[in-house]
This record gives structure tokens, C-alpha cells and sequence, in this order.
């Protein structure tokens, strides 16, 4: 009773710092101009999304700045909160440039393969030709990954995200390797016998890549009023009766904590937004749910915790594959919130409905988890 | 005595005469990929059918709040090519073959434009972008045939060494045989606003002549020329071609 009754205490006492910060944290936004533009919203053309012109970004602050105070004044353990709270920070302030960088930055010159082989070719000294000769790889690769861009040419480019990403998944799951004891090896299954599975160090592509997928795929979902806001609610929701179970009260208390400002975040972001998430909320939290999920020894249920985000994700890979390797379109428009959208689905509606998908599918992963 | 293409491929002819968009019937208008896009979209290649070119305006239209009902049709037509929507020549063919001999027969045609296998492999998931007009007219699929005067429905006119292709919707005959006129119909960039799918006619002049001693008609209101002809006279590869 002792860990419900403490996590429910840290998560009013954040909610309330979230309420309190809330309306600070717009003004200076809003002081700032961090605000989304309405040329940027102009792309989706529809009357509501044109409505959002001026609103400001990187709401999402507010959760990762109330939980990382939190955290560090009240629930430090060496062992549990430095790779959550320090992977989440990373994330958060990868997401908080590029948030930046799409408002204030310039347009940035990408080469095209097309022109880094010319220039492999051309180029009139013989240093430059062998240099774009060794970037050629990579200009492919990156205009490969350049399909999963939404706004290429500006920001953060999706290869630079990736990398970055790359390194707080591998943080992550130096961290489960090396650090958390060998029972963290044993990835749990419902249902085992034996406790779970050892798959040994295949483990650590495994975390990284869930990790890497699960920020994206939270990023994903954040283009409606408080559809992440609320999708990641129940989905923490789902860890934190997971952790009182555990008996673990550092990552119980981590997780009420969330719980808390994003009980605070959402009520601001419900329609209309007083701001918006952004990349800084979106990355930082999707990281921190994988993390937390990893760290929980629950990676089987992540699909459940966080069911619209992966659908979500998977709606843009699918489209991806669709348009580019069969040249059709299945949905009207990835991610699949949009599809919905251009249906002519009202945006509250698309928001209800995907809460309590995910509320369930949160219900089926916890009654999971203790089997 | 008429001989037309069948029905089906007549449907989709009108199809593409007659857009349905905000509730009046469009044009098509010509769209060709000059970028050399191999990925994307079909629709936005200008390889797209009908109802995908409609699907994909109504959604354009959509994202950039755009009345279409409040729209004249000319307006539509330009909205559809900005928006980098229509159909090029051998697009339009080749979603006519789709009917006529179905998806099975038309992935078989040989793509010519890669040497690469692994081009080759993928161009077989999407056969319709990456039949070209010198792939349509290529030996591994059709045949010049050798007397114009037996030219059938179905067959292609390869103009302007390969660089355009029409397609005979219609033969006349008399009663001995003889050809009277030719109706065919592409989808062309020329004849300014009148550009985009359009029907053309050939009336036999000189039965024993070559095929650019024929009467060719088609030209539009602003230019007064036909293009299509001109086209014919331009390189030595032209005539009538027959899928194998």
C-alpha cells in the first residue's frame, strides 16, 4: 500500500507544479514567438488545421522539465533514474532543436546523390573527388532515409535524428546490459514457465531499435490535440500498475510522476491547444517509455502500452512501401490520425477513440503481464 | 463497316474524357514525369487511372481547400496540372492494355529502359510506369506491320521517333475492305489548352499513298496546326505498330 499511496502523492504533488508551470511556460513561448507557423500548416490546408497558425510549440517541455525536477529532487537512485531521466533529456533536447531549427532555422542545402556523384566526378581537385567518392555511400543512404522525413530540407535531417537516437538506444541498453544485473538479461514472457528467455546480446539491437522506433513512432502521433498527451497517459498508466506489482518504487513513483504532467499537459493541449507538444515532448517521452518498458522488463507488452503509436508507425511504413514500392496509396494520408481526418472524422472524435483503444489495449497488455 | 475497340477499353477512354470532378466532367490533361521520378506515387507520374487521378485531385483538393463544385472545368483542368496530376502518352496506353488484355499480359511486356536485373525485377510489380513508348514499340513486344492499310483497333502509331504513341480506337472500311479512315486517340502536350487526352481521324486520300500522304485532322482553335502530323513526318522509326 506504502508504493500505490507514494506514487499517487508524487503524481498530484506533479500535476499540480504542471499546473502551476503551465501557463508560465506558454507566455514565454508565446514571448518567443516558438510558435507554429501557418505556412507550415497551411500544407494540410484544412480550416482547422490552418486555426492552429500561432500556437505555440514545445509544450512538451513542461512534462519533461516537471519530471526531470522531480526525479532529481525527490526520487534519485543511482541505479534506476540516471539512464531514464538522462536518455530522456537527451531525446527531449534533440527534439527541442529541431523543434528550434523548424522555426527559426534557414533551409538547409542537402546534396542529392545525383550531385554528390557529379561532384565525385568532377570536381576539379583531386581531394574533393575522393571525398565525395567516400560520402557517396551515405548520400544514399541518406536519401533513402529521407522518405521518412516529413520535412526535408529543414531541421534536423531524419539521418541525424536517427543516429542520435541510435546513441540513446545504445545507452539504454548498455545500461540494461551492463549495469542492471543479470536477471534484467532474461527478457519476460506472459505465460513462461522459466521466468522469460534468454536471447543474450541479440538483446541489445533489440532495445536500440525499440527504443529508436518507439520515440518516432510517439513523434508520429502528435498531430492532434491531446491524442499523445492522452495515448501516453494510459500508457504509463499501464507501467505504473506494472511497478507496483514489481514492488519497485523508484520506477512507480517515475511513472506517477509522468502521469502527473501529462495529466497537466493534456489539459492544456486538449482542443484548442494552448500549445502544442512538439518534438521536444514527443521524442523525450516515446524515448522514456521505452526505456521505461525496457527497464521494467515488460518489452513484450510495449505494442500494448503504447498500441496507437505503433499503429501510427506502422500506417507511415505501410504508406511508404505502398507509394514508393507499388506507387498506390492505402490510407488517404499517413499517419493514420490524418487518414481519419480526411474521412471527415471530427478531430475530437479521432482523439476519443484512439484513447480508448489504447486503453484497452493497455488493460490486455497489463492482465498480461501478471501471467 | 466499323471496327472499334472493345467495350471495356471504350469505357476507359470516356473515363478519362470525363473526369467527374465537383460535379463536371474534365479533360484529362497531359502529364509527363519530366523529373524521372522511378518511385512514388503512380498517380503523380502521370501513369494514374481515372478514378486514381479523381481519388488523388479530390485529396489535393482537400489539402489545399479548394472548392472544386465552385470551380469551371477549365479551372479544374488547371488545378490538375499544377497539382502535377494527368496522363502521359504511353500511361494512357498502357491503362487502356490494362483492360483490353489484362494485368497479367501487360506485366509479360518487356520494360526496355534498365539493363539492370535488379530495375527489371522491380519495374514487373510496376509495369505501368515503366512501359514507355519505346518499350511499347519495342521488337520484343510489337511489330511495325508492313501495310498500313491493315491497321485494326489496338494498334499503335509510333510518331516523332518514339517520343509520342496514339492508340487506334476505330477502322472504317467499305464493303470490299478497302480502309476508309482511322479514328485514333492519345494523350498529347501539344494544341495549348486543348492538350491532354483527345481523338484525331485519318481519312484515306491515297489508298495505294503511305500513311503521311493521308489526310490527318486534328489541330486546335488557337494554333490551327497538327501537331500529330508533324510528328509523323519527324524520324524514320514511325508507322503502325501491333502488340505481339
Amino acid at each position: 500500500m506504502a508504493i500505490i499511496s507514494q506514487s499517487i502523492l508524487f503524481l498530484l504533488i506533479s500535476a499540480l507544479l504542471g499546473f502551476l508551470c503551465a501557463p508560465v511556460l506558454r507566455q514565454v513561448l508565446i514571448k518567443y514567438r516558438v510558435v507554429r507557423e501557418a505556412k507550415i500548416e497551411d500544407k494540410l490546408g484544412h480550416e482547422t488545421r490552418i486555426n492552429k497558425a500561432g500556437t505555440p510549440v514545445m509544450g512538451g517541455l513542461l512534462v519533461i522539465l516537471v519530471t526531470a525536477f522531480i526525479t532529481v529532487l525527490f526520487n534519485w537512485d543511482r541505479s534506476f533514474s540516471w539512464v531514464p531521466i538522462g536518455v530522456m533529456l537527451f531525446s527531449a533536447a534533440l527534439g527541442g532543436v529541431d523543434d528550434l531549427l523548424n522555426i527559426f532555422g534557414r533551409k538547409r542545402r542537402i546534396r542529392s546523390v545525383t550531385l554528390v556523384k557529379t561532384l565525385s566526378k568532377v570536381h576539379k581537385g583531386l581531394w574533393g573527388r575522393l571525398w565525395y567518392k567516400i560520402v557517396l555511400p551515405f548520400a544514399r543512404i541518406r536519401g533513402y532515409l529521407k522518405l521518412l522525413g516529413s520535412n526535408p530540407g529543414k531541421g534536423i535531417q531524419v539521418h541525424e535524428k536517427l543516429f542520435l537516437q541510435f546513441l540513446a538506444g545504445l545507452a539504454t541498453a548498455w545500461w540494461l546490459f551492463f549495469k542492471l544485473g543479470p536477471q534484467w538479461k532474461l527478457v519476460w514472457l506472459p505465460f513462461s514457465q522459466n521466468g522469460g528467455l534468454d536471447i543474450g546480446w541479440l538483446l541489445i539491437p533489440i532495445i536500440i531499435l525499440i527504443v529508436m522506433a518507439t520515440a518516432n513512432a510517439v513523434n508520429l502521433a502528435d498531430g492532434l490535440d491531446g491524442l499523445a498527451g492522452g495515448t501516453l497517459i494510459s500508457g504509463f498508466g499501464g507501467l505504473l500498475i506494472i511497478s507496483w506489482f514489481q514492488g519497485n518504487t523508484v520506477f512507480a513513483v517515475l511513472n506517477a510522476t509522468v502521469i502527473g504532467a501529462l495529466l497537466a499537459y493534456t489539459y492544456f493541449n486538449i482542443k484548442p491547444a494552448r500549445f502544442q507538444m512538439g518534438d521536444v515532448g514527443s521524442l523525450g517521452l516515446g524515448t522514456l517509455l521505452a526505456v521505461m518498458t525496457i527497464a521494467q522488463n515488460r518489452i513484450i507488452i510495449l505494442p500494448l502500452l503504447g498500441f496507437i503509436f505503433f499503429v501510427e508507425l506502422f500506417s507511415v511504413i505501410i504508406q511508404v512501401i505502398a507509394r514508393h514500392g507499388f506507387g498506390k496509396r492505402l490510407f488517404l494520408m499517413a499517419p493514420l490520425h490524418h487518414h481519419f481526418e480526411l474521412k471527415g472524422w471530427p478531430e475530437e472524435k479521432i482523439v476519443a477513440r484512439f484513447w480508448i483503444l489504447n486503453g484497452l489495449a493497455v488493460a490486455l497488455g497489463v492482465w498480461l503481464s501478471l501471467h | 463497316m466499323t471496327k472499334k475497340l472493345p467495350q471495356q477499353a471504350l469505357d476507359v477512354i470516356e473515363r478519362y474524357k470525363n473526369l467527374n470532378l465537383g460535379g463536371k466532367k474534365v479533360v484529362c490533361p497531359y502529364f509527363i514525369n519530366t523529373a524521372g521520378v522511378r518511385a512514388g506515387l503512380k498517380v503523380m507520374l502521370g501513369k494514374g487511372s481515372p478514378s486514381e487521378i479523381e481519388e488523388e485531385a479530390i485529396l489535393i483538393a482537400k489539402h489545399d481547400n479548394v472548392a472544386l463544385e465552385d470551380l469551371e472545368p477549365a479551372h479544374i483542368r488547371e488545378f490538375l496540372k499544377k497539382s502535377g496530376l494527368g496522363i502521359d502518352c504511353s500511361g494512357f496506353i498502357t491503362n487502356i492494355l490494362l483492360v483490353m488484355l489484362g494485368e497479367k499480359k501487360v506485366k509479360n511486356l518487356a520494360v526496355t529502359a534498365y539493363t539492370s536485373i535488379i530495375r527489371r525485377f522491380l519495374a514487373k510489380f510496376r509495369p505501368v510506369e515503366n512501359l514507355s513508348v519505346q518499350a511499347l514499340t519495342n521488337s520484343k513486344n510489337s511489330s511495325k506491320i508492313d501495310r498500313w492499310q491493315d491497321s485494326m483497333p489496338g494498334d499503335m502509331i509510333k510518331t516523332r521517333s518514339g517520343k509520342h504513341v496514339l492508340l487506334i480506337e476505330e477502322t472504317e472500311r467499305n464493303s470490299s475492305g478497302e480502309l476508309l479512315a482511322i479514328t485514333y486517340i492519345h494523350s498529347t502536350n501539344a494544341y495549348g489548352n486543348e492538350s491532354g487526352v483527345r481523338n484525331g481521324k485519318v481519312i484515306v486520300v491515297r489508298p495505294a499513298g503511305t500513311l503521311e500522304e493521308q489526310n490527318w485532322q486534328e489541330s486546335d482553335e488557337a494554333s490551327r496546326r497538327n501537331i500529330t502530323y508533324e510528328g509523323l513526318l519527324d524520324g524514320e522509326t514511325n508507322g503502325i505498330y501491333r502488340l505481339l
